[in-house]
């Protein structure tokens, strides 16, 4: 072989080898991140399992797990355990965690007003309404709301603690039952009962607006992954802005979901469900940004205080809930 | 003319009709049928269906009482075993020998029995082998919160739940909470029933499952057992209702979960269903069952189909055999027919078979042969008659010659050395009438007559043959029209029996002068056509001729103007009627002799004859018509005249054109003098009166000459104003107490034989006459 040729094959396989190395570099695997959720699967995350599902995740260059409740680990003990990176909370439940010292922050609000409500087989006009009464809430149900209406009725009311679902109240074993108009009401209605607005009192009537689920994550994570958290909260806007767009498909990939945790599902409840969640996300006549807002923040805190949930704890609304583009 | 044939027949007619009555009555038949097979097959599918839900309502509360006194039973033995968690999960697992179940289990409250300070659930599960697993639950699992546990517990009573998925099944779970002697809650011992075992065993008791579904639901409208087992647990029945716009449906499983238990007829997916449901009182549960209407009703429509085919069939053979007996029957119909029609022809020997049916065909063939022979009998007598009528009618005919004879037809026109036009027109409503009229000219004078008989027919034309037989008869002796009608009157009333008459109008015509005398015998007036149109002539009307002997006639007395027109006529013009019954009246009558006073008087005649018959169109003549015109129109020995201003200036030329007038008819010097005087005292009155101060305007002065007359027309189209009609002056009085004006038209009256006004067109018309005795020279002249 002459040397010239020599010197063009040594070029070639240079240049070929940096190339490659270039391509191995540039071509990086999507970022695994796991979601948990504050329930089973169901519409009230349809944002988040369309975004999985439509491939909205994959397309911001992330790999996400969705985590639905099990039952016996929530959402939050999954966050500060390391096994989920985000987390579906209420907003009371992330600021006493927060006042706990866990160092979580809210990323995303979707629900800009409060799903709560209370249904009793009797009128109802006030919670005081409520006094020598059982109201049968959900198992680990926010304490400062129990303190709330345990206030409100001189502690005259006794709360049941319930896993969830509305076949206590239905069987008539309470009086009174804590519902989600996304959720509960509509199985109450879907289950035969005649429904009587007059029966149902809604957190945002007696003033009690806490808002629901926000996405929240650790705050060191937040300061080190805020690309992968952009795109995050970028992935999910957009699949509730999907869901919204196409709720038949919506509910289709819901129901999907449901299906695989074996779960009771129904086209029609679900599909309800996501049209009431977009009535809650509606932010001054238009839908929100999904940014929780800081007199939202100051209410939450401000009952928190009230009701002695909040102890010496301060925490500012930029802190607990940093500037996302 | 043809006889009918085919379906135009009577027989094809009648069956025609006899066949739509049959269908008719076969589909009210069958409508009635089907609708009653409806009802009765609904009913029975009622009863049947409901029964059927029942049974199975029956049979589900049976299997669930089983498990329930099954789980029951396992208290005591429970109770011995658990403190001893071996024990128990052996206890569990005897229960487990029922298949159909998925759990057993048992949950204790805290410090009960072997449990700890947070209470225990011990279970026994079926795995998808088939086998069995002991399961302990953690302490992060709160069985206190689940609606197994909290219910039952919290009501204290067993409960079974609603279905949900449980291990990977779906299941309902059912608990018996366990107290001890002192009511304390102690735990509760369930299990879960597997809800595909339930199916399969329910549906294992009948083999009918194909005609309707059953369908199972819980106390909250979920599910339990149902066809499309994806609705299993997953669908209520309300959003089922829902998903499928049935209200029907909905409807339903309110009834349902309302404890009630009924039949219905809904819609559901768009097709009708039959819904028989009942409800479980003691578990909650509700239990209906399905079947599509067109299940229920299949096996009617095939019964209606069969009866539908069946009666058509029997319409089509029954049909045919009611056509031919009907034709068989008709027959002798076709043949009476066809005699009929040869006797409609003429032919009054044709037989007619007589058939001995005792119905009214016979009748029919009996009257038909009487008919015959009338109208042969008929038949004969009407051409004698006939001929007797040719006969007569020939004679009228010939009557109706010698009438019309009778009648003048040589007309006058002023081709003829006479100054007069007459023209008439007569025609019968007949072939003979009782109308005349007749004119005769003689010594330069016009003799005419127009005549109405009483009656019609023969008698009146031969009373209207006497009338003017008698009318030329007495002008051989006689001139004065009221000699000649009353000569007329008392010779036919001499010898009138039958109180005849004859209403008439004689006249004389003077054509040298224009003067006529006549005699109205209580005819209609005749009109007389001047320059100022038609107007009635006033006349005494005295009695008809023929109705009293020596009745006096008054005559009467006037003179016609060159051009100036007679215009007799019968009632008959005035009373002719149209089809509507209407008549044609004086007023009509007056408009064609308005529109026509210029006309000639043939067309005068011609034009009202014309109107009269397009009024009258086709409707029959009722009575004759008469018409008869007589125009005067004598030749002039002056006829010009003469434009003037209004103004005193022009009175110069004016008595010029008087001296000028009378120069030619060498009038003496007196009357030349009078004449002049009225001319100008007359067209001076007009200048200072007839316009306002300082108006310009042209009038005329018209002069006519005839031979025994002057006529001047003064016209003007000053404001209207009559000199006639002011009182003449009272010369008695001197002339300082007299008023100013009023003596020259007195004077111009005093010279003038007539003098007479007509405001006509916006113009002021005053005629003056003076009757001059011309001299021979002059006459002979004209």
């Amino acid at each position: 072989m002459r040397k010239p040729q020599i010197i063009y094959l040594c070029t070639a396989l240079l240049l070929f080898s940096v190339a490659t190395v270039t391509a191995v570099l540039q071509h990086k695997k999507p970022s695994r991140f796991v979601l948990s959720t504050n329930w089973t699967a169901q519409s009230q995350f349809a944002g988040y399992i369309v975004a999985a599902e439509e491939g909205f995740f994959r397309d911001n260059g992330l790999d996400v797990t969705l985590h639905f409740h099990d039952s016996v680990h929530s959402s939050q003990e999954m966050l500060m355990s390391g096994k989920a990176d985000f987390a579906v909370m209420h907003l009371l439940d992330a600021l006493e965690a927060r006042s706990k010292g866990e160092r979580i922050v809210n990323v995303l609000q979707p629900s800009q007003v409060s799903s709560y409500c209370i249904v009793s087989h009797h009128h109802i006009q006030n919670i005081d309404d409520l006094g020598d009464q059982e109201v049968a809430l959900w198992h680990r149900f926010n304490p400062a709301i129990q303190s709330f209406i345990d206030q409100q009725t001189q502690g005259h009311v006794q709360f049941i603690e319930i896993f969830g679902g509305i076949e206590a109240f239905l069987a008539g074993a309470v009086e009174n039952t804590m519902c989600t108009t996304h959720n509960e009401l509509l199985q109450l209605e879907e289950s035969g009962m005649l429904m009587d607005s007059a029966c149902i009192l809604t957190f945002p009537e007696v003033g009690l607006d806490i808002l629901d689920d926000g996405l929240y994550v650790e705050e060191d994570f937040y300061y080190t992954h805020r690309k992968e958290v952009e795109a995050f909260v970028q992935a999910v806007k957009a699949g509730w802005e999907r869901a919204f767009a196409e709720p038949d498909r919506a509910t289709d990939l819901v129901l999907q979901t449901m299906g695989n945790y074996r779960l009771r599902r129904n086209f029609y409840h679900e599909r309800r469900g996501i049209g009431n969640l977009q009535k809650l996300m509606i932010s001054g006549g238009k839908q929100s940004d999904m940014r929780l807002k800081e007199s939202d923040f100051l209410y939450a805190m401000e009952l928190l205080n009230v009701t002695g949930h909040l102890g010496e704890f301060r925490c500012t609304y930029q802190e607990f809930c940093p500037n996302l583009p | 003319m043809k006889l009918s044939t085919g379906h135009k027949t009577f027989a094809g007619k009648l069956s025609f009709l006899i066949a739509g009555l049959v269908l008719i009555i076969f589909a009210v038949i069958f409508c009635i049928a089907s609708y009653w097979a409806k009802v009765e097959i609904l009913s029975q599918a009622n009863t049947i269906t409901h029964d059927k839900v029942n049974y199975y309502a029956s049979e589900i509360t049976q299997d669930i009482t089983n498990i329930e006194t099954w789980v029951e039973a396992y208290e005591t033995t429970l109770r011995l075993v658990l403190n001893d968690k071996e024990s128990t999960y052996k206890m569990l697992e005897e229960m487990m020998k029922d298949e159909r179940l998925k759990y057993a289990f048992v949950c204790l409250e805290p410090h009960q029995f072997l449990a700890s300070d947070k209470g225990v659930m011990m279970e026994v599960i079926r795995d998808a082998d088939g086998s069995l697993r002991r399961n302990q639950r953690d302490t992060t699992y709160h069985f206190r919160t689940y609606p197994y546990y909290l219910i039952p517990t919290r009501l204290h009573k067993n409960y079974w739940t609603t279905p949900y998925y449980a291990g990977g099944e779906k299941v309902c779970t059912f608990g018996h909470p366990l107290y001890d002697e002192n009511g304390q809650l102690e735990g509760l011992l369930g299990v879960d029933l597997r809800l595909t075992m339930l199916t399969e065993e329910i549906e294992q008791t009948d083999d009918a499952t194909d005609a309707y579904m059953l369908n199972v639901i819980s106390h909250d409208g979920h599910y339990i057992i149902h066809e499309n087992k994806e609705y299993i647990s997953n669908e209520s029945v309300i959003t089922d209702a829902r998903m499928h716009n049935s209200e029907g449906l909905e409807a339903v499983g309110r009834s349902i979960l309302a404890g009630q238990d009924s039949t219905l007829t809904i819609k559901y997916n768009g097709q009708k269903w039959l819904v028989s449901y009942t409800s479980i009182p003691s578990i909650g549960w509700g239990v209906f069952i399905t079947t599509p209407y067109a299940l229920v009703f299949e096996h009617v429509m095939e019964v209606v189909l069969y009866l539908l085919l069946l009666m058509m069939l029997m319409a089509a053979v029954t049909i045919p055999i009611v056509r031919s007996i009907i034709r068989l029957r008709t027959k002798p119909i076709h043949l009476f027919s066809a005699a009929a029609l040869r006797i409609a022809q003429g032919d009054f020997d044709t037989p007619i078979k007589q058939v001995d049916t005792g119905d009214e065909v016979q009748d029919l063939g009996v009257s038909l042969d009487h008919m015959r022979k009338s109208l042969r009998s008929y038949m004969t007598r009407l051409e004698e008659t006939t001929a007797a009528r040719q006969v007569i009618e020939k004679e009228l005919s010939i009557a109706n010659s010698i009438q019309m004879s009778m009648l003048a037809r040589l007309f006058p026109t002023f081709s003829d050395p006479y100054n007069v036009e007459v023209y008439a027109f007569l025609q019968a409503a007949r072939e003979v009438g009782g109308d005349l009229y007749d004119f005769v000219i003689r010594n330069h004078r016009l003799y005419f007559v127009i005549g109405d008989v009483s009656g019609k027919g023969l008698p009146a034309s031969m009373f209207m043959a006497i009338t003017i037989s008698l009318f030329r008869a007495m002008l051989r002796t006689e001139t004065s029209p009221e000699a000649i009608v009353s000569n007329i009157n008392n010779t036919i009333a001499a010898n009138n029996e039958r109180n005849m008459f004859v209403t008439l109008i004689m006249g004389e015509l003077n054509l040298s002068n224009g003067h006529l005398r006549f005699c109205n015998a209580g005819h209609d007036p005749m009109l007389k056509l001047g320059a100022l149109g038609p107007s009635k002539v006033p006349m005494a009307s005295n009695l008809p001729v023929g109705l009293m002997e020596n009745f006096r006639y008054q005559l009467n007395e006037m003179d016609l103007l060159p051009s100036e027109k007679l215009l007799l006529y019968t009632d008959g013009v005035t009373e002719a009627e149209n089809l509507q019954k209407e008549l044609f009246t004086y007023e009509r009558l007056l408009k064609v002799a308005t529109d026509h006073s210029t006309a000639t008087a043939k067309q005068l005649v011609g034009s009202l004859v014309e109107n009269v018959q397009e009024f009258v169109n086709d409707a029959a003549q009722s009575d004759d018509i008469t018409i008869m015109a007589v125009h005067y129109n004598p030749k002039t020995i002056r006829d010009d005249q003469l434009t003037f201003k209004n103004s005193l200036d022009e009175v110069p030329r004016i008595a010029a054109y008087i001296e000028e007038i009378c120069a030619q008819l060498h009038l003496d010097d007196a009357t030349s003098n009078k004449l002049q005087l009225a001319i100008e005292e007359a067209v001076v009155n007009e200048i200072d009166y007839a316009y306002p101060q300082g108006v310009e305007a042209t009038n005329t002065l018209h002069c006519t000459v005839l031979p025994d007359r002057i006529i001047f027309d003064l016209i003007d189209h000053g404001i209207a104003f009559d000199p006639t009609a002011a009182d003449d002056p009272d010369l008695t009085l001197d002339g300082e107490q007299r008023p100013v004006g009023g003596l020259g038209i007195l004077l111009t009256k005093k010279i003038m034989d007539e003098v007479t006004y007509l405001r006509k067109d916006e113009q002021n018309h005053l005629r003056l006459i003076k009757l001059i005795p011309l001299s021979d020279k002059e006459n002979s002249k004209n």
